[in-house]
């Protein structure tokens, strides 16, 4: 994707990001509601029980829930509620005492374990990893033998098997940290070890220790409650949550009732510290982005009128194409036509919209972002808005995608073989069929050695390998359509050339056509026949190469070819000012008026159209001024 | 055989920057790659230097090497005549000062939960015992130097564009009055309108304040824009350096050849004639460990070049290390294009 | 790979002796006489010195721990203090019981949180989604001991349609065998299939968004194999991650679980050891633990190894 990054929504660290992702999530200020609730009535469980938790009462046993006792009484006629307001004590008390071990030995072992690494790291990993392997609630239990009823011994032990996992975040997170330029740059301002770390790195690190400490706080009250359950935790006179789950289990063919009220407190409060602890992790970088929103059938606002395709040779007639991002339109009317054997650039800079015009044209466009408008013929069929069932049928066979990251558009589960092989079958080759033809196309995009690529893992192989493979993939269905995106911005540029004169030559047949997306003029003037800039989700001009490279009738065009450094000339660069608007700020009318040197109060009235230029081959300019820029005669 | 650096390097001045047969090897025992193989390149007061090569080529190990943010393998790195080979970035004292660097990526580099103008006055305050005061009258001027608003200092880094924020990691490095700024590719993650912008102001800072640079590159067009002298770099090797002009005008390394013939220009003309004049080589399947690193891949090979590392030699003002070139006699060659290998 | 293998089983092996010294130190930690601890302070002195004679009990510690671990060489973990039976053989009675709930719950587990995962994962943003995911929340805080008084409640006591406690094994009736355990297996594996259903969903999701799925479906492969070929195959390694973490602590819940239906596994062993200081059964119980979660540790290393295309050479 090429769009403009924003991060305005995150102008701060991941703490307070954190924070205010706990403040307003209506489910987790219920998550902390409930929580402040339950310590409360814990604390003051003395002053709030109605009841003193451990009278009986003989002549009310196994009542259920009333005015007098609102959840009832037990086998011994004790207040089920005053017992669970006394329940928790133990319980959250214990937790919290391992958590608070976990953190504070996992925080400083996690620092210095991943900031500096080396030997402290091995040690510490080595320990970490016998934590792992220690089943702590079964040494727990068997603590129990020795310790009976010892909470304070059990959850010390728990802490210290839980620094484990504490010291491998801490350590993770300082990992990714310290990887980060911006403490490389710290470094080299020639900051002490101390100021980076509390600055730089602790600040990055207690969002994951929050999270962490509120599932800790979870598992802890779990495994506890676990213990009285077995009438292993806890004294046996003091009520508590488990114990109260195990009475009810004893008494379960006469009231089953008695389990509910445990069993909802305890997994209310389990749950209440679990949520606290995904709101944090969400909110980390890296947690999920905000849902996509599903995919629906494409409804476009205006259909594209029937017109006939004029010239038999197009293959692929975009008209009035608007795409939308669920922020608003990102592509807003482009129209362009790609004819048989031909080599079509679209050229721009990032988040003009390239991409998401040529990932429209197959349908390929992520799911947050649809087609709203316009049409997209290819060999007389629609594609605007059709099932992905169709578009399956055309994909492949009739317009082939090819992407920017070679690397990443090979599965890394399999062998290049394996990949074509399949993509032939599926196109309908035989077995037999497929082995042969991918020696063939692996050498048919240059590759010397097929029988060796074929059996590599595309990690195995350089980039400038993997984008013949992937245009080899592209092939196996013999397209009529390719479509790359930048497939050769990640590459050398010696690279480059090589690739460039394959699709070249993969294009020389003459039935066949390519859309070629690039940021970079050179390559749209190695290759491209014609060649369509856009800026801010618009086409500003197009027309042939030479033409438009040559004596551009557009101000952008001209001032970006200006802007280019070249390899004779050394000095200041005539430049643009300011910076590609983004979506949200597209005035109405120019979009490049705020740093065009010919604007005139014309151009920001209202949207300038598209303008034939006259001259020998058709051309267009989104320009009032373009005949201005027109060559002097005679020049 | 190897000359030393004084044979083949006209000492203008005292150099700046000396980096003398460095290597640099990443790894432990034997899985070791060595990412950086016998460099020895200087950079003089007040000179851009221009360091180019395609990814993966040891650029931006050589200058995390200068900055003390990797341990170099062996040679030597001396700065205004104090050794620094070994000291890392957090033991140099005020040396830090007058050393600073500008990164690639322009969303990596500033913290994002730190203000710009706590990211400018982190290093203001650290060394130069700084009041508040004077330091933010400071930030002030360097944010004026680098072309941003008054206000930009109250703002996060998600506030700004990538130009905006690469203008922020110049006024960092600025901030200590350097004498050289190593910039790892400052522009290449920018687009092209911005990239014009950015290197303008390089430009302009370094007329201004006599900064040298030592500028990595992948792009032989925007490094001969800015630099004085270039240093062809690859697999980790020096493969010719010389004034900029002259490497890009008339290079004489084949592989500064392939470089120059492969990167396109934007006339449709010119860049037609290129084309037909590169040379489309086919690639060899494995990568030999001694003699030219570039043997597999280069048009011109014979069988001496797969055995014996070439020596640097001087021709004219540049020096190149290939066999074509024996006695120091130079002549220029059919440029060729090279195919990549598995 | 198989180097690979050998590496990871001698590592555990260090690993293994701290559980195993930290066990036996266990006994130390006892205040005074053991003997005294175990037959209670009603016993007679005799009662007490014929105890300790038998297991040595007045030796040096370092004495003890010496032969037990010689003993431990042998395959022989002692006797109990209580019934004099051989830890050994009560524990081989126990393992298939513990096993076989372990294993079928690991099955479950895995097969239902990784096919809600899928589904969740092609459903991302719609309501089945959310309900999946707030579920899966709800079901990780249920504690497995509630669960499995509650279905015993009401499969057993309400209903009647399965057995409440007991064990049948697995060569006497199979399906006597299943039945036994299907209300285990259910109180085991409920909690678990929500930490894997999360973890399976946000991984075939990633696999989903990359751009390899995205060049076969521009090929016009059907979606079906793009997610089994594809997006299943790149998630599956961070899924066994998830499913071995949690086998692990579905091991721990056999105790309350076995406690519960009356299993005649390890942790019942575990308890009545416990309940009745039988100190040699729980060193022993807590050893065969260790060495059980060390095997899945392993498997889970040995199944990334295979699964992550990084590891494999052409
Ligand atoms: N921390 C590291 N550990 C191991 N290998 C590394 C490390 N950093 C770089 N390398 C390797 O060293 C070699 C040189 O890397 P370097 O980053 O210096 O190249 P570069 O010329 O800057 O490339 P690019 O243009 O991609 O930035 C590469 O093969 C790279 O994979
Ligand atoms: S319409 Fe006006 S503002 Fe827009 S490019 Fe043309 S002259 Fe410039
Ligand atoms: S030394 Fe040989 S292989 Fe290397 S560049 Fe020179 S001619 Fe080519
Ligand atoms: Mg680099």
């Amino acid at each position: 994707m090429s769009t403009v990054v924003h991060h305005a929504d995150s102008p701060v660290g991941p703490a307070a990001r954190a924070g205010r992702a706990l403040a307003t999530s209506p489910l987790t200020l219920t998550a902390v509601a409930w929580l402040v609730l339950v310590v409360l009535t814990s604390v003051f469980a003395d002053q709030l029980a109605p009841f003193d938790p451990l009278t009986q009462n003989l002549t009310e046993l196994l009542k259920p829930p009333s005015a007098t006792h609102w959840l009832g009484t037990d086998s011994l006629g004790r207040d089920v509620l005053s017992r669970l307001m006394h329940g928790g004590d133990t319980l959250l008390w214990g937790a919290a005492e391992a958590t608070a071990i976990a953190v504070a030995l996992g925080l400083p072992a996690g620092l210095l374990s991943g900031y500096r690494g080396g030997i402290a790291d091995a040690v510490i990993s080595w320990l970490v990893d016998l934590t792992f392997a220690v089943p702590a609630f079964v040494v727990l239990v068997a603590l129990a033998v020795i310790y009976p009823q010892n909470t304070a011994v059990m959850m010390a032990v728990l802490g210290v098997l839980g620094a484990g996992a504490a010291t491998r975040l801490v350590r993770n997170s300082t990992r990714t940290v310290r990887d980060e330029l911006f403490i490389d740059a710290a470094r080299v301002s020639g900051l002490p070890l101390r100021t980076i770390l509390f600055r730089h790195v602790l600040p990055t690190v207690v969002a994951p220790v929050i999270m962490l400490a509120a599932t800790s706080m979870a598992i802890c009250v779990i495994v506890l409650s676990s213990l009285s359950f077995l009438g292993l935790g806890g004294s046996p006179e003091a009520p508590s949550w488990g114990q109260m789950i195990y009475e009810a289990s004893q008494n379960i063919t006469v009231d089953s009732w008695l389990l509910v009220p445990p069993g909802a407190v305890l997994i209310l409060t389990v749950i209440a510290f679990n949520l606290i602890a995904n709101t944090v992790r969400d909110a980390l970088p890296g947690g999920p982005t905000p849902r996509p929103v599903r995919h629906r059938r494409t409804v476009l606002a205006e259909t594209a009128a029937q017109r006939p395709d004029a010239d038999p040779q197009t293959l692929l007639g975009v008209h009035g194409l608007v795409v939308e991002f669920p922020s608003g339109p990102v592509v807003d009317g482009v129209t362009f036509a790609v004819r048989k054997g031909e080599i079509l650039g679209l050229v721009g800079e990032s988040g003009s919209g390239k991409t998401v015009t040529a990932l429209a044209i197959p349908g390929l466009l992520p799911i947050d972002e649809r087609i709203t408008a316009g049409s997209v013929r290819f060999a007389g069929e629609e594609l605007a808005g059709t099932t992905e069932r169709r578009l399956s049928r055309v994909r492949g066979r009739g317009v082939a995608y090819i992407a920017q990251e070679p690397m990443a558009a090979l599965d890394p589960c399999y062998t290049v073989g394996n990949q074509l092989r399949a993509a032939l079958r599926h196109f309908g080759a035989t077995r037999r069929a497929a082995a042969a033809r991918t020696g063939d196309l692996l050498r048919e995009v240059g590759i010397s050695d097929p029988d060796r690529v074929m059996r590599c893992r595309p990690h195995q192989i350089s980039g400038g390998i993997a984008q013949r493979v992937a245009i080899a993939l592209a092939l196996t269905g013999d397209p009529a359509l390719l479509i790359a995106d930048e497939p050769t911005t990640a590459l050398d540029v010696t690279v480059q050339a090589a690739i460039l004169d394959l699709f070249r030559n993969v294009v020389a047949t003459g039935e066949r056509a390519l859309v070629l997306v690039s940021h970079d003029i050179g390559v749209v003037a190695d290759v491209c026949d014609r060649v369509a800039v856009m800026y801010a989700g618009q086409i500003v001009e197009q027309g042939e190469t030479d033409s438009v490279l040559g004596a551009p009738r557009h101000p952008y065009t001209r001032a970006l070819l200006r802007s280019m450094p070249s390899l004779d000339t050394a000095g200041r660069l005539p430049v643009i000012p300011g910076s590609v608007p983004a979506p949200d700020a597209w005035p109405e009318g120019c979009r490049f008026a705020a740093r065009c040197a010919l604007a005139t109060d014309a151009c920001k009235k209202g949207p300038i159209p598209l303008m034939d230029v006259s001259g020998p081959s058709p051309r267009t300019t989104r320009c009032v001024r373009g005949h201005d820029l027109a060559p002097e005669p005679g020049r | 055989m190897t000359p030393t650096p004084e044979e083949v390097q006209p000492r203008t001045d005292a150099w700046l920057l000396e980096i003398d047969h460095l290597r640099v090897s990443y790894g432990r025992r034997r899985r070791t790659h060595t990412a950086v193989d016998d460099v020895t390149l200087n950079v003089g007061a007040g000179e851009a230097v221009g360091l180019v090569g395609e990814s993966g080529s040891g650029k931006s190990t050589i200058g995390r090497a200068v900055l003390g943010l990797t341990a170099s393998s062996s040679g030597r790195i001396r700065f205004e005549d104090t050794d620094i080979t070994s000291v890392p970035a957090e033991r140099r004292g005020a040396l830090t000062a007058d050393l600073q660097v500008v990164f690639q990526d322009p969303y990596g580099s500033l913290n994002p939960a730190r203000t710009i103008s706590q990211t400018l006055t982190e290093p203001l305050l650290t060394h130069r015992a700084m009041t508040a005061e004077q330091a933010r009258a400071r930030v002030q001027g360097l944010l004026d130097q680098v072309g941003l608003p008054a206000d930009a200092a109250n703002r996060y880094p998600a506030a700004f564009s990538g130009g905006q924020r690469q203008r922020i990691a110049i006024a960092r490095a600025l901030a200590s009055n350097p004498k050289l700024v190593i910039c790892d590719e400052p522009v290449s993650a920018l687009d092209l309108s911005t990239q014009a912008q950015i290197l303008n102001l390089l430009a302009d800072l370094r007329a201004d304040l006599g900064l040298a640079y030592l500028f990595i590159g992948h792009n032989l067009a925007v490094v001969r824009n800015l630099c004085d002298r270039v240093v062809v770099l690859y697999r980790g090797q020096v493969m010719e350096t010389g004034p900029a002009a002259q490497v890009t005008g008339h290079p004489l390394h084949p592989y500064t050849a392939a470089l120059v013939a492969a990167a396109p220009v934007a006339d449709v003309a010119a860049q037609r004639e290129r084309r037909l004049a590169r040379v489309t080589v086919t690639e060899p399947l494995t990568v030999a460990h001694s003699g030219c690193p570039f043997a597999g891949r280069c048009p011109h090979v014979e069988d001496i070049c797969r055995q014996q590392r070439p020596a640097r030699v001087k021709v004219g003002e540049s020096v190149v290390a290939c066999h074509l070139f024996p006695s120091g006699k130079g002549d220029s060659h059919t440029s060729g294009s090279v195919d990549e290998k598995v | 790979m198989g180097s690979l293998a050998l590496r990871r089983a001698a590592g555990a092996v260090p690993l293994l002796l701290v559980v195993w010294t930290a066990a036996f130190f266990l006994q130390q930690l006892i205040h005074g006489d053991p003997a005294a601890y175990v037959l209670g302070n009603t016993s007679t002195a005799a009662q007490r010195d014929q105890l300790d004679a038998a297991f040595g009990l007045h030796r040096s510690p370092l004495d003890q721990y010496l032969s037990t671990c010689a003993n431990l060489l042998s395959g022989d973990l002692g006797r109990s203090w209580i019934t004099s039976e051989s830890v050994g053989r009560l524990l081989s009675t126990a393992l298939p019981v513990t096993l076989s709930l372990a294993l079928l719950s690991t099955l479950v587990t895995a097969a239902v949180g990784t096919a809600l995962g899928i589904w969740a994962a092609l459903r991302r943003g719609s309501r089945v989604d959310r309900i999946l995911q707030l579920a899966a929340g709800a079901v990780t805080a249920v504690p497995n001991y509630w669960i499995a008084v509650g279905l015993v409640y009401l499969f057993a006591i309400q209903y009647r349609v399965l057995p409440a406690t007991g064990y049948v094994q697995l060569n006497q009736s199979p399906g006597q065998w299943l039945q036994s355990l299907i209300l285990p297996v259910i109180a085991l594996s409920l909690a678990p299939i929500g930490p894997i259903f999360l973890q399976a969903r946000s991984a075939v999701a990633e696999a989903l968004d990359a751009d390899y799925v995205r060049t076969v479906r521009a090929l016009g492969i059907p979606r079906r194999r793009q997610v089994l070929k594809h997006g299943l195959r790149n998630a599956a390694a961070p899924i066994v991650t998830a499913v071995g973490f949690n086998t692990v602590g579905l091991l721990a819940g056999t105790v309350a679980v076995e406690q519960i239906f009356n299993l005649p596994g390890l942790g019942s062993q575990l308890l009545s050891g416990v309940l009745g200081h039988d100190v040699p059964v729980v060193q022993g119980v807590v050893l065969v633990f260790a060495v059980g979660v060390v095997i899945v540790n392993l498997a889970v290393d040995l199944l990334i190894g295979v699964l992550n295309p990084k590891a494999r050479r052409a």
